[in-house]
């Protein structure tokens, strides 16, 4: 016999009545006979509301009506004798107890480093292959357009020059991209506000600054650059890149949940670390794309870095960032493309 | 209990305050738990997670020693979530691709909207019963397309002059077409006092922007003519940090303001058969629990995000309470039949979540 105190509710009217339940392991029964509240309910036909925290529990009778009391563990023996199936009491056990908790918190934390770091690069990856390049096509475009409007004018280099660079470019090209060399377009402006710069746009579209040509010294500085811009059309960087913010705006929005409007401001932290790592990865990439062309073309890294470093002084504005940088520090990829031509040789014979 | 009186005089109104029982601790191990499972199912279980989240949220919401409950469903939730992920991927995709259609898709969900925040409406209101008794919202698609679309829209024409006044129409859709049972609320809200508290954010933003960058930019000029001149990294993040802290302390300082104000008015002008509300939020206050949550949150790498809500869900909750001479059980519930035939089956089809 189980005996426990609760407010029954008739769901009728709002009226709290204070009944005493007797549980005889079969048969709720309460009320008061000479009132006409005298109530006698089969378990079976009930349903207790799963547990949450130490909450009332709330046990809900066939006509209707409403059971709720503090008694937790005269609950716990009715779902017991009652023989029901909790679907959320695995939930509950995990949620009681400081251990379960502890694991799920190092469980998550490994999820999202596994998520963020692999699955959705991964995942961007194989999209990105899906997705057929013409619908990057008018978005390229009005990039380009906004540039022009905002930072680039008309370049000045004569035709003549222009068509010889545009040579060694179809070159780097074919080199680097064999099967999809023509998908590439080379285009001049001058970088009135960018200085010496180049980029590349998803269309295929690669623009490169006057300033740019008249710092580089000889052939193979300016085909480093092709070859690590046309690196960042071919693997797809800009497209796979808007893919991947756009799993981790999820990722966080799933994290976030409903509590956007106290977190609004400090998920935007997170995001601009995670996002600004995916850039440095694509930039790495393009420099290994680059630095792997010079190297099979026999002139090792050196007109690259070269060129990096006139870039660098070029930019004295430049902002060293860390985490929060787009690109890694030109120090570091310097590093790196002589620590490639110390593994792989200059490619001289 | 009601209180009939028997000699004769009125009855004397007594006055129930809301009192919030959850804890830190109990929330904190709910929320783990909840976004573990939400990745690994890579948002499905976001809707079950919703699901016991509002439970937890309401059965620990006590009036007159009486709980509220959450009957939401997680397969309306997961509904829910799956047209607004279809719908920011659709913007996603349009943003990036063919930017000249994203203003098409605008369109599109300007028109959309109003129907999703009255379902929303509806579907909190009818999902939540306190004393087992069920909460409605009656109201209708044309209201809410007034309020959301069209009052909305003259925004914009009125060089927002109007602004406060569709804040006053937004609320008065909410508080005016709320009911508990059979019995439905009535709101007498004015507009004056909306326009107030707007013009008062308006003063207080510009003098307190005038203020923290004056001090800010003191900062900036100080480390710029120390030894080491020059924009270096840690320069710009003191900036950049600056800038960025300037702006969230006007924001929440301005919105502590509003929300005070509009809400303590709202709930005094609203009536419920025979309750009526007191709401005795104070903007200082509310601004002192925004600030340190979001420090908090910051320090502890958002662990401290269940703290943070518990600790403004009580300050908000705590401060209202109904005052009524007819105590709290004379309530009648709808019809079972009625709500069964069209109420439910409608508004329990699709649970979506409309930050308001």
């Amino acid at each position: 016999m189980t005996r426990f105190d609760a407010h029954f509710f008739d769901g009728r009217t709002s009226r709290a009545l204070p009944v005493t339940v007797d549980f005889d392991g079969v048969t709720l029964a309460f009320g008061d006979e000479t009132e006409g509240t005298a109530t006698r309910e089969s378990i079976i036909d009930c349903s207790i509301d799963p547990a949450i925290g130490r909450t009332k529990r709330s046990i809900r009778l066939p006509g209707g009506g409403l059971l709720q009391t503090d008694d937790h563990d005269a609950v716990a023996a009715l779902q017991l004798s009652g023989g029901f199936r909790q679907s959320s009491s695995l939930v509950h056990t995990l949620e009681s107890r400081w251990k379960t908790v502890a694991a799920s918190m190092v469980c998550l934390a490994l999820v999202l480093f596994a998520l963020v770091w692999y699955a959705i690069p991964r995942a961007a990856e194989r999209v990105a292959r899906v997705i057929p390049p013409e619908v990057t096509a008018s978005a390229s475009r009005n990039t380009l357009k906004i540039f022009d409007a905002r930072f680039l004018g008309p370049s000045g280099l004569t035709s003549e020059r222009q068509d010889e660079i545009r040579g060694l470019f179809e070159d780097v090209a074919r080199n680097i991209d064999p099967g999809g060399a023509t998908g590439y377009t080379l285009t001049f402006r001058t970088g009135k506000k960018v200085g010496a710069n180049a980029f590349a746009l998803p269309s295929g579209i690669i623009v490169v600054t006057d300033e740019l040509v008249s710092l580089s010294e000889s052939d193979d500085e300016l085909a480093a650059i092709f070859a690590h811009e046309i690196a960042h059309v071919k693997h797809r960087h800009a497209l796979r890149s808007v893919l991947q913010s756009t799993g981790v705006f999820f990722l966080i929005t799933l994290l976030a949940g409903d509590m956007t409007s106290i977190t609004g401001f400090a998920a935007f932290l997170p995001t601009l670390l995670i996002e600004s790592g995916y850039s440095r990865e694509f930039e790495r990439e393009a420099d290994h794309a680059a630095a792997s062309f010079l190297i099979a073309g026999g002139k090792g890294t050196a007109p690259f870095r070269e060129m990096l470093e006139k870039l660098d002084l070029s930019q004295p504005g430049a902002l060293t960032l860390g985490v929060f940088s787009t690109h890694p520090e030109t120090k570091r990829r310097i590093e790196h493309l002589k620590e490639l031509e110390r593994t792989r040789g200059t490619g001289s014979r | 209990m009601a209180t009939t009186d028997l000699t004769g005089g009125e009855p004397e109104n007594v006055r129930y305050a809301f009192r919030f029982t959850g804890t830190a601790g109990e929330y904190f191990r709910i929320w783990i738990v909840n976004l573990f499972l939400t990745v690994i199912t890579l948002g499905v279980y976001a809707a079950w997670a919703k699901v016991r989240t509002r439970r937890y949220i309401w059965a620990n919401i006590d009036l007159a020693g009486h709980p509220f409950t959450f009957h939401g469903r997680p397969a309306a939730i997961l509904r829910g979530n799956v047209i607004i992920a279809a719908l920011f991927i659709a913007y996603i995709a349009t943003e990036r691709f063919e930017p000249a259609f994203a203003g098409v898709l605008f369109i599109v969900f300007t028109f959309i909207f109003p129907f999703l925040v009255c379902k929303s409406l509806r579907f909190n209101a009818h999902n939540t019963s306190y004393r087992n008794i069920r909460f409605h919202f009656q109201g209708t698609l044309r209201e809410s397309y007034e309020t959301y679309l069209l009052y909305a829209g003259i925004v914009p024409f009125t060089f927002f002059i109007f602004f406060p006044a569709w804040q006053f129409y937004k609320k008065r859709f909410f508080f005016g077409n709320l009911a508990y049972g059979t019995t439905g609320s009535s709101f007498a809200g004015r507009k004056g006092p909306f326009y107030k508290a707007y013009l008062l954010a308006a003063v207080l933003g510009v003098a307190v922007f005038i203020a923290l960058s004056s001090l800010a930019a003191l900062g900036v000029h100080r480390l710029s003519t120390g030894a080491s001149a020059g924009w270096g990294p840690l320069k710009v993040l003191y900036s950049l940090f600056f800038t960025y802290l300037i702006g969230a302390v006007i924001l929440y300082t301005l919105q502590a303001l509003i929300y005070s104000m509009t809400m303590n008015h709202c709930w005094a002008r609203t009536r419920l058969g025979g309750i009526r509300f007191v709401s005795t939020l104070a903007a200082h206050r509310l601004l002192f629990i925004r600030i340190t949550n979001m420090a908090a949150i910051f320090c502890s790498l958002g662990l401290l995000i269940p703290w943070a809500k518990i600790r403004r869900t009580r300050y908000i909750l705590e401060n209202l309470a109904v005052v009524t001479a007819y105590g709290l059980d004379r309530f009648a519930a709808h019809d079972a039949a009625e709500t069964t035939a069209v109420g439910d089956a409608a508004t329990d089809f699709v649970g979506i979540e409309i930050g308001l």
